[in-house]
């Protein structure tokens, strides 16, 4: 028998499933797009430098290497002043996350790279159009979008932190960092997990709006460090340190996760930081909506 | 000035002066774009009629049009428009462009857009508005003029496009891809307006890849490949010349296998065909045939109903030629 | 049948793009024609369900627009639309998952419509890079992953070069002959129309006004034929018989003839009077109206192209 395999039809493989099956699709895709690229994956190496330099002070403060400083060494010995030095304290954890610099600096990269752009691109290679007319809704798109990009900045910004938790967790001698941690690190866990999801949603709410992709990226890019710079100087300006946190998108952020963590800071204002993320997120949501009808894409 | 559109009035084409024989000529032409080359050894000589220019996409056709503009240099040989080099100020108003780009200064009104392009080749900015004006109204774009151009429709796009080819009164203009996205009717006026440039003095050279179309538009046709002249001159010669490719041709028999059976004894026939009520022949290409058929069908009442040939438009030359 | 609409009517604000429309699609190859602006996307969108008509009804296979219907629709956008960043084989992956397909069964589909429109050397490119008859294909692909019964295309053949338009236009008489799909083709080439389709819907200012089988429309009233004689300078008398008369076209000497006979009248008084002069017929052809007549007939070539 010949098989005319081309011909012979599959009924019933395309049947309808639900809407999140086929949404999983669309975060896979998402998720996968910063790897297909060589770029994509030198940057996101690069991302995890700060956590692999966090990773190498472990080693010599717990005396896995015999190397470095030898005050670094002996910090362990009468625990450092500095929190954000003292691995007992959730503070070393979050602190290559969540500082401006390196933090912010790799944060932005990353986003930029996989979240701000990738409505935008979408929009300009008619993507939109082949989503739609296969009863994709605008929001289940947009949903779908921002958990593929959530998933791989929190590969960075959530998964890092426990991991190196959990290294130092099995490198002191004893138990008692994973005993007496391991609520504090849960929270701080969960900390980070919102912002980065605020993060990713402004983010995003930025590539919808805006036309093009260098357009987003660009504004993006304003929007944080425009927003920490004006912060800055603020804050400077009237002596008034907390309202930095008020301005400035990371900041606020930042702010944020240290608050759910129970980490230290002084001179901010968790009300206003969490006011400040609100209010962009509402903005935002209020421009975006328009811009992903299913009219306006098919124009 | 010449004035190349149809409609305006005669008393400018009256005044102008006559227009020279050859209004484009390529001299041996060729262009690398460092070791890539484009085009190689190319030889045209168009004078005041309408050429197609056809072959496969990547061929050179865009290479080809932007030289004639002088948009680029020749690496080897001349490009001449009326006598004068391409690349030269001079040559510059007597060629009008239309290119294949989707995309206009958007925010720009179509008359705003026609002038900037007019201002370019020396307009002053009242006549640049007022000759914008006029040549989109010729084209029927009078109630649209003053609009963006981000609101018009695609047929309104290329009416832009070609006001601003013509606008400045070229002796040449090329046309490339102006079909592409009208509906039959813009076509069929779009076409018509393309027939009537020849009359007023202007050299057209268009490039379609609608051959069936381009067949019924053109006097000659350029078939580039491989970025050399492969074939050229009126569709019909080409196909005459072609060498001994079997000629198909459809005959429509009250007995078709009569007709078959009789035809297959033919001298001149390869084969036969039958296809439901049609026969379908094949034939080496010499006269032999149609003298056995004529003969045939003048002494068989009722016999023969229909002869046609069934590869004999200029998509069977160039599906011979190119494939 | 395998589209009705019954009474449908499509606005957008104030404009009203589809009026009132009811119509039965017939079975096989289609052509869906019009101009600009004269309804056939906002058509094609209600049966997609991207926007829903003010009033009416649609039923494609029985089925109304969106839910189940979508998973037997493939449509093919005009313009050109791909995901970027994705090679061709992922592209028909996600968008057959999109679809409503399991993952392994979109990765066994994906290889086999790549290879039926040709994609199958360059499936593991970037769509990003493709040419445009490459993207046109992929296009195609994505329309036929999840195995459609019907299809909407707009505008296959737009970009593609004279090979490629062929090849197109091949490929989409294949699917309504062999494959069996419901084919509807929205086009401005009528030369593709009459080359593929086996019926025409014609559509203006958001109504039809022509519909029926290609071969049916461009039957000629008269039985009219192009006769061409070599050599072209032979003269020809003007009646060779009763019912039959001659009249040279292009002026004498171009060899062209058009023919004019009765309905039943018998044409070989005409090979003879080629004969007798010891010319030969090279072609006697029967004129068809070309579907521009019909089409510019129907439309009416008067109406200026509406404004968007």
């Amino acid at each position: 028998m010949i098989h005319d395999w081309l011909r012979e039809q599959q009924n019933g493989a395309a049947t309808t499933r639900s809407t999140w099956s086929r949404l999983r699709a669309l975060v896979d895709f998402e998720f996968r797009a910063l790897f297909r690229s060589r770029w994509g994956v030198a940057v996101f190496c690069l991302c995890l430098f700060p956590g692999l330099g966090r990773l190498v002070m472990l080693a010599i403060m717990f005396g896995v290497v015999n190397f470095g400083p030898v005050g670094l060494r002996n910090r362990l010995q009468g625990r450092p002043e500095l929190p954000t030095l003292d691995p007992w304290r959730v503070d070393f954890y979050l602190e290559p996350v969540l500082s401006v610099v390196p933090g912010m600096v790799f944060a932005l990269l990353l986003t930029s790279l996989v979240v701000a752009r990738t409505i935008a691109r979408d929009r300009i290679a008619n993507s939109l159009e082949l989503y739609w007319t296969r009863g994709i809704s605008p929001a289940g798109y947009a949903f779908a979008k921002w958990l593929g990009g959530f998933l791989v900045i929190a590969l960075v910004t959530v998964a890092v932190p426990a991991v190196l938790w959990l290294t130092a967790a099995f490198l002191a001698d004893d138990w008692s960092l994973l005993l007496s941690g391991a609520f504090d690190m849960a929270r701080a866990v969960f900390g980070l997990a919102v912002v980065t999801a605020v993060w990713t949603a402004i983010c995003l709410g930025l590539s919808i709006v805006c036309g093009t992709p260098n357009a987003a990226m660009v504004a993006w890019s304003m929007l944080l460090f425009g927003s920490t710079a004006v912060g800055a100087v603020f804050a400077n300006a009237l002596h008034q340190p907390w309202l930095r946190s008020c301005f400035s998108i990371w900041e606020a952020g930042a702010v944020c996760a240290r608050a759910i963590a129970g980490a230290s800071q002084r001179d901010v204002s968790v009300a206003g930081a969490a006011a400040t993320l609100a209010t962009t997120l509402g903005v935002l949501f209020l421009l975006a909506r328009p811009r992903l009808r299913i009219t306006e894409a098919l124009r | 000035m010449t004035d190349p559109l149809p409609s305006s009035d005669a008393a400018a084409a009256a005044a102008a002066p006559p227009a020279p024989s050859l209004a484009l000529e390529f001299q041996r032409v060729s262009k690398w774009y460092g070791a890539i080359s484009a085009l190689s050894d190319v030889s045209l000589r168009i004078g005041c009629e309408i050429v197609g220019l056809v072959g496969r996409s990547g061929v050179g056709k865009s290479t080809l049009m932007k030289l004639a503009v002088g948009l680029l240099q020749p690496s080897q040989g001349s490009v001449r428009i009326c006598g004068i080099p391409a690349d030269r100020r001079a040559a510059r108003a007597e060629v009008g462009f239309c290119p294949d780009t989707e995309r206009l200064l958007e925010p720009l009104s179509g008359v705003q857009f026609v002038a900037w392009m007019l201002r370019h080749h020396g307009f002053s900015l009242a006549a640049a508005r007022d000759r914008a004006r006029t040549v989109l109204a010729d084209l029927g774009l009078a109630s649209h003029m003053e609009r963006p151009i981000r609101e018009y429709s695609k047929g309104m796009r290329q009416r832009v496009r070609l006001a601003q080819a013509l606008a400045h009164g070229p002796r040449f203009v090329l046309l490339d891809e102006p079909m592409t996205g009208l509906d039959p009717i813009a076509r069929r006026e779009l076409i018509e307006r393309i027939r009537a440039l020849p009359a007023h003095g202007v050299g057209v050279l268009v490039s379609s890849h609608v051959l069936q179309e381009l067949q019924d538009l053109v006097d000659r046709v350029v078939m580039l490949h491989q970025g050399r002249v492969l074939a050229e001159g009126r569709v019909a010669e080409l196909r005459d010349q072609l060498p001994r490719q079997p000629h198909r041709v459809r005959v429509i028999a009250a007995d078709p296998r009569r007709f078959a059976a009789i035809a297959v004894t033919w001298s001149g026939v390869v084969g036969v065909r039958l296809d439901r009520d049609a026969v379908e022949v094949s034939i080496d290409g010499g006269p032999a045939f149609y003298d056995a058929l004529t003969e045939l069908g003048a002494t068989w009442p009722n016999g023969i109903q229909e002869v046609v040939a069934l590869d004999d438009d200029l998509a069977s030359v160039f599906g011979y030629l190119i494939g | 049948m395998t589209i009705e609409l019954q009474g449908v009517t499509v606005r957008y604000g104030d404009h009203v793009a589809v009026r009132d429309l009811t119509a039965t699609f017939p079975r096989g190859t289609v052509g869906l024609l019009g101009r600009n602006g004269a309804g056939k996307s906002s058509i094609l969108k209600a049966m997609l369900g991207l926007v829903r008509p003010v009033a009416g009804r649609i039923l494609v296979h029985d089925l109304a627009p969106g839910g189940d219907l979508r998973s037997r629709v493939g449509y093919m956008p005009e313009r050109d639309a791909h995901l970027p960043n994705a090679t061709g084989f992922e592209m028909i992956t996600v968008l057959g998952q999109l679809s409503g397909m399991a993952r392994r069964d979109a990765w066994r589909r994906a290889h086999e419509v790549l290879y039926l429109v040709g994609l199958e050397e360059q499936r593991y490119r970037s769509v990003a890079g493709y040419s445009a008859g490459m993207r046109q294909k992929v296009k195609l692909a994505a329309a036929l992953v999840h195995d459609p019964v019907i299809l909407f295309l707009d505008e296959p053949t737009n970009g593609l070069d004279p090979r490629a338009r062929l090849d197109m236009l091949e490929l989409v008489r294949r699917l309504g002959t062999e494959f069996g799909k419901s084919v509807l083709l929205s086009t401005h080439v009528l030369q593709d129309v009459e080359a593929i389709c086996d019926s025409v819907v014609v559509m203006e200012a958001g109504r039809i006004v022509a519909a029926g089988e290609v071969r049916a429309l461009t039957r000629a009233a008269v039985r009219e034929l192009l006769l061409v004689v070599e050599p072209a300078t032979t003269r020809l008398p003007a009646e060779p018989a009763t019912g039959i008369t001659l009249t040279p076209l292009d002026g004498a000497g171009s060899g062209r003839y058009s023919v004019r006979l009765d309905p039943a009248a018998d044409p070989s008084p005409v090979f003879a009077a080629v004969r007798s002069v010891g010319a030969r017929v090279r072609s006697l052809a029967a004129q068809r109206r070309t579907l521009t007549e019909v089409f510019v007939a129907a439309v009416g070539a008067e109406t200026p192209e509406p404004g968007r």
